[in-house]
């Protein structure tokens, strides 16, 4: 099954990595933001089957996007990626609706592995 | 109010850095001694990614290295040979200062309460040089087979100056 992934980091190297992983596995790069308010628009958009979200980006954090997105549509399915250390926002981000999240830096299979689990969330 | 030291903090970011250059760049640096800054002025290098920090604990980190340093660490990290500092490669060294401040920001606090790291912003050029008001700054040297990234890490409690 090919699964439509919306990659949300203001780091374009994290983005690439993250679009290669995706790319090997079968799946599809729906789209990409660079932060909170670009990744609310793209989700709008492309409607894809899982978001991954960065934390700590300009103008709009991975936090109040996924409130946004999951506000919108419920049955969003989004996975927080961020650096460690974060631990308290990743917590603020699953309460807000996020299905899981990966730590930076970030092994490929632990990428894979969160997002088959939020498609089966 | 906090009674961690700028000892303390630079210690907080060396072992973060062990700790991500490790598994980033499957390689753990040589940690130097630490040196004062005895002035507001701060050693930048040719690159220097710097963030920042905010919340009970205020002040800025650097990350500084030659250009050499930064292709090859950036290189490493993209898997391919860097020619030139280009987006990308800015972008990698910027999400390894990023990784490295994020995991720093599990001690920080550990030691001082809530603290927030700022997405990092890069400086580049061949004579530059920075100040850092109201922080009494501490760098260390962190050798790699790469080069010598030279952290230097300038934080107080918000209460104090």
């Amino acid at each position: 099954m090919s699964i439509r992934v919306l990659i949300v980091d203001d780091a374009p190297f994290m983005r690439k990595n993250l679009a290669k992983i995706i790319a090997e596995k079968g799946w599809e790069v729906a789209g990409e933001a660079g932060n909170g308010r670009e990744a609310i628009e793209q989700f709008a958009a492309v409607k894809p089957d899982v978001v991954t979200m960065d934390i700590t980006m300009p103008e709009m954090d991975g936090i109040a996007a996924v409130k946004a997105i999951v506000g919108s549509d419920p049955s969003a399915r989004v996975v927080m990626c961020s650096a460690v250390g974060q631990q308290d926002m990743i917590v603020e981000a699953v309460r807000s609706g996020a299905k899981d999240f990966i730590v930076k830096p970030f092994q490929k299979e632990r990428v894979i592995a969160a997002i088959e689990g939020a498609m089966s969330k | 109010m906090s009674t961690s030291t700028g000892l303390d903090f630079i210690r907080a970011f060396g072992q973060a850095a062990e700790q991500v250059l490790q598994e980033v760049l499957s390689e753990t640096p040589t940690r130097g001694a630490p040196t004062f800054q005895m002035g507001p002025t701060i050693p930048l290098q040719e690159v220097n990614v710097q963030v920042g920090i905010t919340g009970d604990l205020t002040g800025h980190v650097n990350f500084g290295m030659n250009m050499y340093t930064a292709k090859a660490v950036a290189g490493i990290m993209m898997m391919e040979e860097v020619a030139e500092l280009d987006e990308m490669a800015i972008s990698a060294l910027s999400e390894l200062a990023n990784m490295i401040a994020g995991n720093a920001r599990t001690y920080l606090n550990q030691l001082a309460g809530f603290s927030d790291i700022t997405p990092p912003s890069v400086l580049m050029g061949a004579s530059i040089s920075g100040t850092w008001a109201h922080v009494r700054a501490m760098s260390i040297p962190l050798a790699l087979g790469a080069g010598t990234i030279h952290l230097t890490v300038g934080i107080r409690a918000k209460e104090s100056k």
